[in-house]
């Protein structure tokens, strides 16, 4: 899903795993502990600086430099989320990412050639995909957690290879025979393994999922988008009337083109609206169902209407001018995210203590196919 | 020396502890809440600098030290990200912002506009045949099983315009190996297209709606001319690698797929009004070679626009269409007309 990749998901990993620490000076020991948000404090004018600069060296250097680009991108979003007083740290050395990208970039091109040649080797490369894919979520959520680090202590994530296969390519043989009524359980169970095998420090993560929640949101989001479709054709009927009144015989339908621009105008905001929904919803089960060793708690409040505005006026501000404004958009909505999560401590967090054995590098090809694949981990 | 207020941490536990920092005789100096240490520089791995965000320096044993973003970093480490510290220099100079505008635009321009395109040019010159077959017999059974019905066509017109076809193919040099071959279909109405590995498709509609053989064979000159230059394989490539190198410059600026698609399908759309433009002018030539009047040519065009007035000029979607303006088409095939005219003087004018 494409626009899971719009809210600046660097960043939203540490979310996800982000669940921590108080104040240096709680010494004096309360026994409640105060909610402590999370905060974002980029600009759009500094990232925008950061973002042309780093693109036009990105090509120019052919994509070289591109990997030293992503570092830099995410370090500035990283470290400039908050939380309890200190930043979020991203530590990935630029060469693993490159070599990692451009693996990434040969399967990937492979792919897309397959998939337009012909039909046939299409669903063979689709199945290929769908075999790796476990491995590949594995591989990418273990890169991000490594290189993200809260206060001197790093995140892991545990690589639950078998429980991947099992939850990600296994289950979906579920699907057809119940008819798709499986789906949100799949999608709970997801975030439950997801959550569960990141730890920050030594400190495992628990995930308490209701499933009823998951039916529920998948439920109302086929109702918001029977609505937006509803909408949204009246709409469409609308204009193709009133063009067809006005040009005769020759109606819109014939106007290949035009037609083809009304309808990806009114389909954009109806795709956006229903997305919107999900993805907010979603997103708030993932953080609300996860709690840290020691019964810490996340607490997500994401918005349905205001996602959807960011998004629309994301998307028209990036349309109207020419990509100029995607500093700005990314800038926005990690902002929104970031703002609408709050810890709820349930002791010191000054208490948690490094897992006793270091951890090892971990290569980068994984973290790159996913983000090519725009595989959706949801996060 | 003067001291910089930072925050320790000791790689073992989440505490923060607010220290003073001191560099002094190539060491680095730490101390306040209980932290009393001492190490070489050189033994101290620090972060590069990036606008609003706060050194790192790294101990060899796990703790980490970190410093306020304007702490002087750079005259410590001299040495260290060398291409890193320079890349800062730039983000941080408002002119070089607006000279990266620039620079993006027109390499962007330059990337799509040439770079792509050629390489996916190279990379379909050393294709084999077999994979432009394979894809154009792919794409003839996907028609077959929707769009494509046996044609109504009498066998005997049939095999008249075969042989036409297979005597202008002859004329012009080939390539031997192409097929003619005609279909009904509502879905296309007049049409005909060119299917990679040499399938020529042309519609009964259309077959109906030209005024005469010459008109005919100019449709099929200009198939030909995509078959000629393997416009079918060239697209596919070139629309793969846009794809492709959108992916990797996206990667980053994470945009929608949604706003993806629309530079996307513009591109597309220019790539293949190039290739129209190269079977016109090849099926112009391919005429005038034989013998025939260009003129056969607008009349095909006009009998097209007759078949379908919806697609009559609209100068506004110039560049969304996959196709050349008609206007301009049948104007390229008039100014060939004029000059076979003249080379022909002697043959009456139509």
């Amino acid at each position: 899903m494409g626009m899971a990749r719009n809210g600046g998901d660097m960043h939203e990993e540490a979310l996800a795993t982000g669940a921590e620490p108080a104040a240096p000076q709680a010494h004096v020991l309360p026994t409640t502990w105060p909610e402590q948000p999370f905060e974002f404090r980029g600009s759009a004018g500094e990232y925008f600086r950061i973002w042309i600069v780093n693109l036009a060296l990105s090509i120019v250097t052919l994509g070289i430099y591109s990997a030293w680009a992503s570092v830099r991108t995410r370090r500035y979003f990283y470290a400039n989320t908050w939380f309890a007083g200190s930043p979020f740290e991203y530590s990935a050395r630029p060469l693993p990412i490159l070599r990692g990208r451009l693996i990434a970039a040969l399967m990937f091109a492979c792919y897309v050639l397959a998939s337009r040649t012909s039909p046939k080797l299409q669903l063979l490369t689709a199945a290929l995909i769908a075999i790796v894919m476990p491995w590949l979520i594995v591989r990418g959520l273990a890169f991000r957690a490594r290189y993200s680090a809260w206060r001197g202590l790093p995140f892991r994530f545990e690589p639950d290879t078998l429980g991947a296969y099992k939850w990600y390519l296994g289950i979906y043989l579920f699907f057809l025979p119940t008819l798709g009524l499986i789906y949100p359980y799949i999608k709970a169970r997801q975030q439950e393994w997801t959550v569960t095998h990141h730890r920050y420090g030594n400190a495992e993560f628990g995930f308490k999922a209701d499933v009823t929640d998951y039916y529920l949101v998948w439920f109302v989001t086929i109702g918001v988008a029977i609505a937006w479709f509803a909408a949204v054709f009246l709409v469409a009927i609308g204009i193709i009337g009133s063009f067809n009144a006005h040009f005769g015989r020759t109606g819109l339908q014939e106007h290949t083109v035009v037609f083809l621009l009304v309808m990806y105008a009114v389909y954009l905001p109806a795709y956006l609206g229903i997305y919107a929904y999900n993805r907010s919803r979603m997103l708030n089960l993932l953080y609300n169902n996860a709690e840290l060793a020691g019964g810490h708690r996340l607490r997500s409040t994401l918005g349905y209407w205001a996602m959807l505005g960011i998004y629309l006026s994301n998307t028209l501000a990036i349309l109207c001018t020419l990509g100029m404004a995607v500093p700005w958009a990314k800038v926005r909505m990690v902002r929104y995210r970031t703002s609408h999560v709050v810890l709820q401590p349930a002791g010191d967090l000054d208490a948690f203590v490094a897992e006793t054995t270091a951890q090892t590098d971990v290569s980068a090809v994984g973290a790159e196919m996913d983000s090519l694949f725009s595989i959706d981990i949801g996060l | 020396m003067s001291e910089i207020a930072g925050t320790y941490f000791d790689g073992r536990t989440s505490v923060a502890r607010p220290v003073q920092v001191r560099h002094e005789n190539a060491a680095l100096h730490v101390h306040g809440n209980g932290i009393e240490r001492s190490d070489p520089l050189a033994s101290v791995a620090p972060s590069a600098r990036l606008a609003g965000v706060p050194y790192t320096l790294r101990y060899t044993d796990g703790a980490w030290l970190q410093l306020p973003p304007d702490a002087p970093i750079a005259e410590w480490f001299p040495r260290r990200h060398r291409l890193e510290t320079w890349v800062d220099r730039l983000e941080r100079h408002a002119g070089v912002a607006a000279a990266s505008v620039l620079v993006v635009a027109l390499a962007l321009v330059a990337l799509f506009g040439w770079g792509v395109p050629a390489a996916a040019d190279y990379a379909g010159a050393h294709l084999p045949a077999s994979v432009d077959r394979a894809i154009g017999q792919q794409s003839l059974v996907l028609l077959q099983g929707h769009f494509l019905a046996p044609s109504t066509l009498p066998s005997q017109r049939q095999a008249e315009l075969q042989k036409r076809f297979h005597q202008f193919l002859q004329r012009i040099g080939g390539p031997d190996d192409l097929q003619l071959r005609f279909y009904d279909s509502t879905a296309f109405g007049a049409n005909a297209f060119a299917l990679g590995g040499g399938i020529i498709v042309v519609t009964d509609a259309m077959v109906r709606a030209l005024p005469d053989d010459d008109a005919f064979l100019a449709v099929v000159a200009h198939e030909i001319g995509h078959q000629r230059n393997r416009h079918m394989l060239r697209l596919v490539l070139r629309g793969s690698g846009v794809v492709v190198v959108g992916s990797l410059l996206i990667g980053d600026v994470s945009a929608s797929s949604v706003i993806a698609s629309v530079p996307a399908f513009l591109l597309n759309a220019r790539y293949s009004r190039e290739f129209e433009q190269q079977a016109d002018d090849f099926a112009l030539a391919a005429l005038a070679r034989t013998g025939i009047s260009p003129a056969a040519f607008v009349r095909a065009m006009q009998a097209l626009e007759r078949a379908h007035p919806e697609l009559r000029d609209d100068a506004g979607i110039r560049y969304l269409s996959s196709h050349p303006v008609t206007r301009e088409r049948i104007a390229r095939a008039q100014a060939a007309t004029r000059a076979f005219e003249r080379l022909h003087s002697n043959v009456p004018h139509r």
